[in-house]
């Protein structure tokens, strides 16, 4: 038998109104274990909390109900109450007979009878309630601010300042945030600067704060008094306490993008601080992920580093960028199938950079101007290394070796060095000067040439182990050239397309007097077909079995081709040589057409039927595929189909140790740039494999390294820019000799060119910093880091950002340089500002007359594309930015287009009185319709509401107040700090009015905009208020958790964790249990509850199928007992 | 493609040119259009100004049509279009509209329809098809392409990204060859029926387009509307005497300009057809 008080409220009229109270006291007294009923004026009052009280006392209750307003609203009280009187507070129970009865009921007999249900449940839960105890839970001492902005820096201080230790994360280069962005501050037009920056120093030189700058929250674990967070440290790429922040660096940094500080307004380095002022005031390298064209490119070649760098003129530092991959820039300038163009982000805007004419620049023009500096190779070493072949991946290979110090030895078969380069790219597009040039550039590395020397033919792999050569590298290529299957190939006149070119290499005498037919698509076809042309053919024609868009050859290669007068025969294929006397007559071909895909992807060619026709020709080239000459491996190393080495695709090692091999003879007929990544690669494994390290680290120090990052975004404003025309010989020069057809750019068009690139990478890598920095403190090889801190406390102080108007299509933002933002305007109000504090049209450099500013953009807007609250700050910022216009800009007009001036805060409506009435800026009340350039500025059209007619006022500068906006990521963080966030993503606070800078997660504050729209003063307000509760929670040695938490009967939990995933705080945790049953010793696992976690929701009781898991103050039986109660009539 | 089609009543009388340069550059791009069998008028301004029961009823008898034909409903004229596209738009999104829908055609139609007006249709395609047809490259035309209030607005209705500054036109006579300019009047009232009632209105807001593009360096206007395209082709001369200005801006159908890039003959695009004279200038581009 329990002895139950009740007590119930009339609240005034609040109940009494509504309820009869007295009937509701009446009923009470029947209650079961309710020994004692009255009722009360105000309960929450004293005298009626002194009523509690001598009633508990005089009679002896061991419980208490009280039946009034929410328990939101006075629970605690009423707890107390109790407590005083020696009542544990959690046999005390609440009926709320005010929100969920007298004020939602409108008929009084009804609410009546509500509350008598009502409150006859709350002693129905009473009965069964337990007496709990809160537990003590320890507190770490150290409290963390997330964000660097006023707020942060406010609540890092006044938490520092009381001796307790502060950590702040900023996820910036630098604090200070958008304040330090501003340049004067309402009302009393203070210098943002200098009231800001000397909290950032404070902050900085502050003896207990820990400031993580260009860092992120990741992570965050526990609970109340014991969090552990998890940082993100972002590679800086310079060493923070070294660098003194001279600047040297961003200096020489060729890489220009908008400036994140200036609002876009002016451009930094990739190297940079955000403002000179910055804390901490060391620089930050910006790297996003790997540019598409060092992506694409098979050797890796730093396309960015060496356009950037062509593009503020340096060009021999540019060609050292450009030799770190590749020793061949002036080859591969002319020659390479550049998939690097492809791939361009610059395509996606307007045409892709001309990466190859730049890179054919930089090479010709250091070359010629003999301004390159010297790679001195590294100290000479033993181990002799033969490499066979003097193509691209032999020469490649045998320049990197070289250059590690490795004395190299190269055979080549032919009378001279260079291979495909020599032998299959003919002399127009290839001058064997500029070949000889860059070969002679490996032979000066100490590297020797053996020409006329073939393997398998001259010597072996055996010779050349017996001659002490420690490795060796096969880059023999693919000579020979294949044939068509067809009868009549071996009539003179009939040639493959290899040979062909190589007697034109080797500059046979040849006179092709008539008709040529080259038969294939690929670029040996196509050399073929413009070599046979200047040789003095009359009429050329390239046979292709498939369509021009499936040519494999280089289209610009077809394009100059065909305009150099070979005809394409597509969509045919030869059946047969038609031979006459020995010679060839032509060739007897059939038409196809293109059916299913194969495996290439392209579509496979048909004969039709009954097609055939008859081609006359004097010569057929046929250029149908090539493969590898590999006579000399058989029995010796492993081949696979076609005749190709069998070799390992990271290392490059055959079958036999020691020996490697790479290049068309490994992966068949491929590009240039392709053999020269397979020399590098080659070079680094036999470097690998000399120095005797273990093959597994060869494979992972030779494979790629991913490159993270953040991804690139094209931006949108754009504007298109040609491409640079590559001048070329004219059409009448070409017959009859081979000079070469492409002439290169000129300084002017090629730096123009590389001021096309869009830097995707940002850095570009070309390590200029590296070289300029005196204290040495940048390293490009910097790593992100993790950490873990412990934190009892944490401040969420991450702000807002401005939001881009450009869905306002009405505006024109974007479209009209000279309509911006306010925060671009407030950049160039500020004296270190792009325009060093001068008020300029973008468009013209001039100084405005007419300026209007639009209030409420993206603000108090229902439709899709705003948000429907006030920012709140725009009213006085924009009244401030009209002051300024008219205190820099003698005789300036202002028009200020708004819906309502809202003013509420100190000082704040005299300021805008002045601003209309002394300064006379002209406020319109109405929204803005259209922004229209007209002549010389711009035409806005808005409606004068209270005139109540439509107006053009025409102005030089429009400026947009826009919407302030939770960050893009708040609700991650939200979901990382497990807090509650609104429709807009603003966090939300625990209670509106009375604990604003709480959320509903114990131990976590928040402070300044992240919370909602607010100006400096509230900001810092909130961040001092915040502080104090953090500083109230973490100067207590212990925390006092409330009782109120799950438990486990571990009896009945039958170990399915359907628990686990429900729980939002991760409180469920697995438990092993020892036991014996039938004498036997067996273990178990049950869900064990981690009450510094458990937040006490219940959800978890919800998902338990045994019923094994409960909540304390809450339990299954309670609250079945008060649906009983309920039911009950 | 194959669309359901709608002439609506401009395009065989007013805008006849504009229905023929439609089929002509249909068949071009391999566009097959199927008349809208046993269609009825659309309701266009008469209808919603006068009855809001008509103004949803009408159109909706035609999207009923095009549902049971399995078919998207394409309607060149954008006052046809935006009928279509608000009608489809309440009856997707209203329930009222829907019940008051069925009880007028005697059927149920709950929507379900595709409406497209030429311009997206055609946008469809892709530039490419229209680059890969062009054969007579629309070379040094500058072109101010105007799209009207009613091809893009409201954008709830037509769903357009940006209402303010739309594009497509632009890229397909780019893809054709010509030079479209940037220009701040796409979007801009031409004064529509005004034009009988208030024609005074029409005449400035006309000059005012035909102003602006000039100033943006056009050498001609693109419409995709029969009723911007009768304003200020027919109107013109007035327009301009009015404003005391002396020149003649030709105002072409979007699809007259891609059908002289496809090489279509001048008769086939109804270029005869126009108020102020285009075939001075057709010709002195070689296009015809």
């Amino acid at each position: 038998m329990r002895r139950i008080g009740v007590f119930v409220c009339w609240c005034g009229a609040n109940i009494g109104g509504k309820v009869n109270v007295p009937a509701v006291v009446e009923a009470a007294r029947t209650f079961p274990n309710v020994v004692y009923a009255e009722d009360n004026k105000y309960t929450c009052s004293e005298p009626g909390q002194a009523a509690i009280r001598s009633k508990v006392t005089e009679l002896k209750l061991d419980r208490v109900v009280v039946a009034s307003c929410s328990p939101r609203m006075h629970e605690l009280t009423f707890q107390k109450t109790v407590e005083t009187v020696g009542v544990n507070p959690f046999l005390f129970e609440m009926a709320n007979i005010r929100e969920h009865c007298s004020w939602c009921t409108p008929d009084k007999a009804a609410a009546t009878e509500k509350a008598i249900a009502l409150v006859r449940t709350a002693v129905a839960k009473a009965v069964m309630n337990d007496p709990l105890q809160p537990f003590p839970i320890p507190v770490t001492p150290r409290a963390l601010v997330i964000g660097g902005g006023i707020a942060g820096i406010q609540a890092a201080l006044d938490v520092a300042d009381t001796g307790i230790e502060t950590v702040l994360v900023e996820r910036d280069p630098s604090i200070g945030g958008v304040m330090a962005q501003l340049d004067k501050t309402f009302p009393t037009l203070d210098c943002s600067a200098c009231i800001l920056t000397p909290k950032m120093v404070d902050l900085a030189r502050h003896p207990k704060v820990r400031l993580m700058s260009y860092a992120e929250v990741e992570e965050v674990k526990g609970f109340i008094g014991n969090f552990q967070v998890k940082v993100r440290r972002k590679a800086r790429y310079v060493d923070l306490k070294n660098c003194k922040g001279c600047g040297d660096c961003a200096a020489v940094c060729p890489v220009k993008v908008p400036s994140e500080y200036e609002a876009g307004l002016g451009p930094r380095t990739a190297i940079y601080r955000p403002f000179p002022q910055a804390v901490p005031g060391a620089f930050t390298i910006d790297k996003a992920e790997r540019p598409p064209c060092v992506r694409t490119c098979p050797a890796g070649v730093n396309a960015q580093g060496y356009v950037a760098l062509v593009s503020q003129g340096k060009f021999k530092e540019a060609l050292a960028v450009e030799k770190r991959q590749n020793p061949f820039p002036s080859i591969c300038g002319r020659v390479c199938n550049h998939p690097c163009e492809t791939e361009c982000n610059r395509g996606q805007v307007d045409v892709p950079v001309s990466i190859c004419a730049i890179k054919r620049f930089i090479a010709d023009t250091v070359y010629a101007d003999g301004s390159e500096e010297p790679v001195l190779p590294a100290s000479a070493k033993d181990e002799r290394v033969a490499v066979v072949g003097s193509g691209p991946a032999g020469l490649a290979c045998a320049h990197s070796l070289a250059l590690e110090g490795y004395p190299v030895t190269v055979f080549e078969a032919l009378p001279k060095p260079g291979g495909m380069l020599r032998y299959g790219i003919p002399e127009y597009r290839l001058p064997k000067a500029v070949l000889d040039r860059e070969i002679d550039q490996v032979r000066q590395l100490g590297v020797e040439i053996q020409t006329n020397a073939a393997l398998g033919k001259d010597f072996s792999l055996t010779d050349l182990k017996a001659r002490g050569y420690a490795a060796v590298f096969i880059a023999t290529g693919a000579h020979k050239g294949q044939s068509m299957g067809v009868p009549g190939e071996d009539a003179t006149g009939c040639v493959d397309g290899i040979t062909f070119l190589r007697d034109v290499g080797l500059g046979k005498p040849m006179d092709l007097d008539g008709r040529v037919v080259v038969v294939g698509g690929g670029n040996t076809a196509v050399d073929a077909a413009r070599s046979a042309l200047r040789l003095g053919a009359r009429d050329v024609i390239i046979l292709y079995r498939r369509t021009r868009a499936e040519m494999p050859a280089n289209s610009w290669e077809v394009d100059e081709a065909v305009h150099e007068g070979v005809k394409l025969h597509l969509l045919a294929a030869p059946v047969a040589v038609t031979v006459r006397n020995g010679r060839v007559a032509g060739l007897k071909c059939i038409r196809m057409e293109l059916g299913e895909p194969d495996a290439s992807g392209r579509r496979r060619p048909v004969p039709i039927a009954g097609s055939e026709f008859d081609l006359p020709a004097e010569y057929v080239v046929t250029a149908v595929s090539q493969s590898p000459d590999t006579g000399f491996a058989d029995g010796v190393l492993e081949l696979r189909r076609g005749g190709i080495i069998a070799a390992n695709p990271v290392t490059l090692q055959t079958s036999v140790p020691g020996v490697f091999a790479g290049g068309d003879a490994v992966k068949g007929p491929a590009t240039v740039v392709e053999a020269i990544a397979d020399g590098n690669r080659a070079a680094n494994a036999i470097g690998l494999y000399l120095r005797a390290e273990a093959p597994e680290a060869s494979a992972a120090a030779l494979a790629d390294q991913p490159q993270t990052g953040k991804p690139f975004t094209i931006p949108k404003d754009v504007a298109k820019v040609p491409r640079a025309v590559m001048p070329t010989l004219e059409l009448s020069r070409r017959r009859r000799n081979f000079t070469e057809v492409e002439l290169g750019l000129d300084a002017e068009a090629a730096m123009a060119e590389a001021a096309r690139c869009l830097n995707c990478g940002i850095c570009c890598e070309c390590r200029e910093c590296e070289r300029a920095c005196e204290p040495k403190c940048i390293d490009h090889s910097m790593q992100d880091e993790t950490e873990t801190i412990e934190v009892g406390s944490i401040i969420v102080a991450t702000g807002f950002k401005p939001m881009d108007p450009v869905a306002y299509g009405e505006y024109g933002y974007r479209r009209y340089p000279d309509v911006i933002t306010s925060l671009e305007f407030e950049r160039m109000c500020g004296a270190s500002g792009p325009t060093s504090g001068q008020i300029l049209r973008p468009s013209t450099g001039k100084p405005p007359h007419t300026v209007l500013f639009i209030q409420c953009v993206g603000s108090r807007d229902e439709g899709k594309r705003g948000h429907q609250y006030c920012s709140k700050t725009c009213c006085m910022y924009t009244a401030k930015h009209a002051e300024l216009v008219m205190d820099r800009v003698p005789g300036a007009t202002t028009y200020v287009c708004y819906m309502d001036v809202r003013t509420p805060g100190k000082g704040y409506e005299e300021f805008y009185r002045r601003t209309s009435e002394e300064y006379g800026a002209r406020y319109i009340r109405g929204r803005v319709a259209k922004v229209q350039p007209n002549g010389d500025g711009l035409r806005v059209r808005v409606e004068d509401t209270l005139a109540g007619r439509p107006l053009d006022v025409q102005v030089d500068l429009v400026v947009l107040a826009t919407a302030m906006e939770p960050q893009a990521d708040s609700m991650d963080l939200a979901r990382v700090l497990k807090v509650g966030y609104d429709a807009d993503g603003f966090f939300t606070e625990a209670h509106p009015k009375l604990r604003p800078v709480e959320t509903n997660t114990g131990g976590i504050f928040l402070a300044g905009t992240c919370q909602g729209p607010k100006d400096i003063p509230e900001t810092v307000a909130q961040a001092s208020a915040a502080a104090v509760k953090a500083v109230a929670l973490l100067s207590k040695d212990k925390l006092l958790a409330s009782p109120i938490v799950s438990y486990v009967n571990e009896t009945l939990c039958a170990g399915d964790f359907f628990c686990q995933p429900i729980c939002p705080y991760g409180a469920i945790e697995e438990k092993e249990l020892a036991e014996r049953i039938a004498g036997r010793p067996v273990t178990r696992k049950v869900a064990s509850v981690n009450t510094g976690l458990c937040q006490g929701c219940g959800a978890c009781t919800v998902a338990c199928r045994s019923g094994a898991i409960n909540l304390k103050g809450y339990t299954n039986e309670q609250l079945l007992a008060e649906v009983d109660a309920v039911c009950l009539k | 493609m194959k669309l359901a089609y709608y002439p609506g009543c401009s395009l065989s009388s007013t805008a006849r040119e504009y229905g023929e340069s439609t089929e002509a550059v249909a068949r071009a791009l391999d566009i097959e259009l199927v008349q809208l069998p046993d269609w009825n008028c659309c309701g266009a301004t008469s209808a919603h100004s006068t009855s809001h029961a008509l103004s949803l009823g009408l159109p909706a008898r035609n999207l009923a049509i095009a549902k049971r034909a399995g078919l998207d409903l394409m309607a060149p004229c954008a006052a046809c279009y935006n009928r279509f596209a608000a009608t489809e738009h309440a009856v997707v999104n209203d329930t009222h509209t829907r019940e008051l829908v069925g009880s007028l055609l005697g059927e149920e139609y709950t929507g379900g329809v595709k409406v497209l007006n030429l311009v997206t249709a055609i946008a469809a395609c892709g530039e490419a098809a229209v680059t890969r047809r062009t054969v007579r490259p629309l070379k040094g035309i500058k072109v101010a392409c105007y799209y009207g209030c009613l091809l893009v607005r409201p954008q709830e209705v037509t769903g357009h990204p940006d209402p303010e500054y739309p594009e497509e036109m632009d890229r397909l006579l780019a893809a054709a060859g010509a030079e479209p300019v940037d220009w701040a009047y796409k979007t801009e009232c031409c004064g529509a029926s005004l034009s009988l009632s208030r024609t005074d209105i029409v005449l400035k807001l006309s000059r005012d387009i035909l102003e602006a593009a000039r100033e943006a360096g056009a050498d001609c206007i693109a419409t995709a509307c029969p009723l911007c395209q009768t304003n200020l082709d027919m109107r013109q001369p007035k327009a301009l005497k009015m404003f005391k200005l002396n020149y003649r801006l030709p105002v072409f159908f979007f699809t007259q300009l891609l059908g002289l890039g496809f090489g279509l003959g001048p008769g086939e695009l109804g270029l005869q057809r126009h108020s102020v004279d285009v075939m001075r200038f057709v010709r002195a581009r070689r296009l015809a």
